[in-house]
């Protein structure tokens, strides 16, 4: 059973028709193709390699795979990811 | 995200980082809130840009996370700035190039005068001269050109109104100049005298002293107005002036032919086309005619034109009629009245269209040798007023006919 608090953000969030990530602290990933990639809520850097690029989120953590990956630009919330994206996968943390 | 201008003004370095906490160290900077951005991997090494100004920030994070870095390349105007204390004289030419333009470009280059009609542009360019106007001046050191206008209108009294405007290095005075009523044609003192003997039947004196009146018969060269005025002892010659009319008589002699020849068109008609290029025509069409014994010859020219423009192209079209001289008789009634016509129409030409005929009398009438003979008298009205200069033969010495 999750904590009070959480149960009636989801409520709000339902019943008001919020996006969710407006509500919790989860990332909103957004991809153009697979050229961009911009997301939101992220919580530093893990690891960057030009194949490789690990994202610690709020839970867990999500990884791009690709190629020529560039960090266009990064700020404490957002990063703006440029490449040849082929894979986004989110993992549990180890 | 970033500006790119606002980064090449504020300037900015690539780097290469190499260490083994190079994501720490990125962390670091993000949550330092220090802009880095194209961030590539390459072989270990991590290359990012980084703004001048938090570059020298950077050294504080590098050692905290073991990273050490080098600068790749240097982008934006700090380093331009930079490169351009090394070609001073560069600078200075580029600095003398803009002063050059600047300073050439605010002096008066030339004065420009429209407008001026009686006054010639020479006096006008010497007082606006005075004024300060003139090539080479300086632009900034004239006064407001409101001022200007008013001096200048203080000067050139001829001008109704002068504007001074300028546009760039040029500087246009433009006039008005004012309308002056026509001068009066200079006189002689004068006499009005009659050309011929008449009957007058109207006088209307302008100036002078009338010496006639209605009715009155006159012969030819007596004064009708006097250009002299006064009584005796106090005399003034002036220039007479008026209009004065009389019935005056002529005797025509006048012969008509009863035998009228006239010319008449046979209905044979050749027709040339021509093509014109500036003072040439070049015959098209229309050869090989037998020219006619008595022709009459029409020509309609026609000239390109554009707008205002008279091109040299044009074609003529030229038709040649045939005519014949038909002769033929006329009764002596219509040979009568038109020698009356001939007669009309010669007073007429003699004293204008305002000559009005009042009398026409045959006195004699006969038909010799096949002609039409007639004496006719006419009536007629007309201005008979003529000038005759004064001229003083002795002082105080009236002039009398």
């Amino acid at each position: 059973m999750p904590p009070l608090g959480k149960r009636l953000r989801k409520l709000t969030a339902q019943f008001l028709d919020l996006p969710q990530d407006v509500v919790f602290d989860i990332p909103r990933i957004t991809m153009i193709g697979n050229l961009q990639l911009y997301i939101e809520n992220h919580r530093g850097v893990m690891e960057f390699s030009d194949k490789l690029l690990k994202l610690r989120l709020s839970s867990g953590y999500v990884e791009i795979t690709g190629q020529d990956l560039v960090i266009r630009a990064i700020l404490t919330e957002e990063v703006f990811i440029e490449g040849t994206i082929h894979n986004v996968a989110y993992k549990i943390d180890p | 995200m970033h500006s790119n201008i606002v980064s090449l003004v504020r300037g900015f370095v690539r780097l290469r980082v190499r260490g083994k906490q190079t994501e720490l160290l990125l962390n670091r900077l993000v949550d330092e809130h220090i802009m880095v951005w194209n961030i590539s991997r390459m072989n270990e090494e991590l290359e990012l840009d980084i703004h001048l100004s938090d570059f020298y920030r950077l050294r504080a994070f590098l050692k905290e996370t073991g990273c050490r870095m080098r600068v790749i390349a240097r982008f934006g105007v700090p380093f331009w700035l930079h490169r351009l204390e090394r070609r001073k004289f560069w600078v200075a030419g580029l600095l003398g190039f803009v002063l050059g333009l600047y300073m050439l470009s605010s002096l008066v280059w030339s004065v420009q005068i429209i407008g001026n009609e009686r006054v010639s542009a020479q006096t006008v360019r010497e007082i606006a001269a005075e004024q300060g106007i003139r090539p080479w001046a300086w632009k900034f050191l004239l006064a407001d050109l409101d001022t200007l206008s008013a001096r200048l209108m203080q000067r050139i009294p001829e001008a109704a109104w002068i504007g001074v405007s300028v546009q760039g290095t040029r500087v246009t005075i433009e006039l008005v100049e004012n309308t002056v009523p026509e001068e009066r044609p200079l006189m002689n003192p004068r006499h009005l005298v009659s050309t011929s003997d008449a009957v007058i039947t109207e006088i209307i004196t302008e100036q002078g002293k009338p010496m006639v009146r209605r009715n009155m018969r006159v012969k030819k060269g007596d004064i009708l107005i006097s250009g002299i005025i006064g009584s005796d002892n106090f005399q003034q010659v002036v220039v007479a002036k008026g209009e004065v009319k009389g019935l005056v008589w002529y005797e025509y002699e006048v012969n008509v032919p009863l035998k009228q020849s006239r010319k008449v068109y046979t209905g044979n008609k050749q027709d040339r086309f021509y093509l014109v290029f500036g003072n040439r025509a070049l015959q098209i069409t229309g050869y090989g005619h037998e020219p006619y014994a008595q022709e009459v010859k029409r020509q309609e020219r026609e000239v390109l034109k554009w707008r205002d423009y008279t091109l040299p192209f044009g074609w003529i079209n030229e038709e040649t009629y045939e005519v014949r001289i038909d002769t033929y008789e006329i009764n002596p009634d219509s040979a009568k009245q038109r020698g009356l016509s001939q007669v009309r129409a010669d007073i007429v030409a003699k004293f204008g269209t305002e000559a009005q005929i009042h009398d026409e009398k045959i006195l004699h009438e006969s038909i010799q040798n096949g002609k039409v003979y007639m004496k006719v008298l006419l009536e007629v009205e007309h201005s008979i007023s003529e000038e005759r200069p004064i001229v003083p033969l002795a002082a105080g010495d009236p002039i009398s006919d």
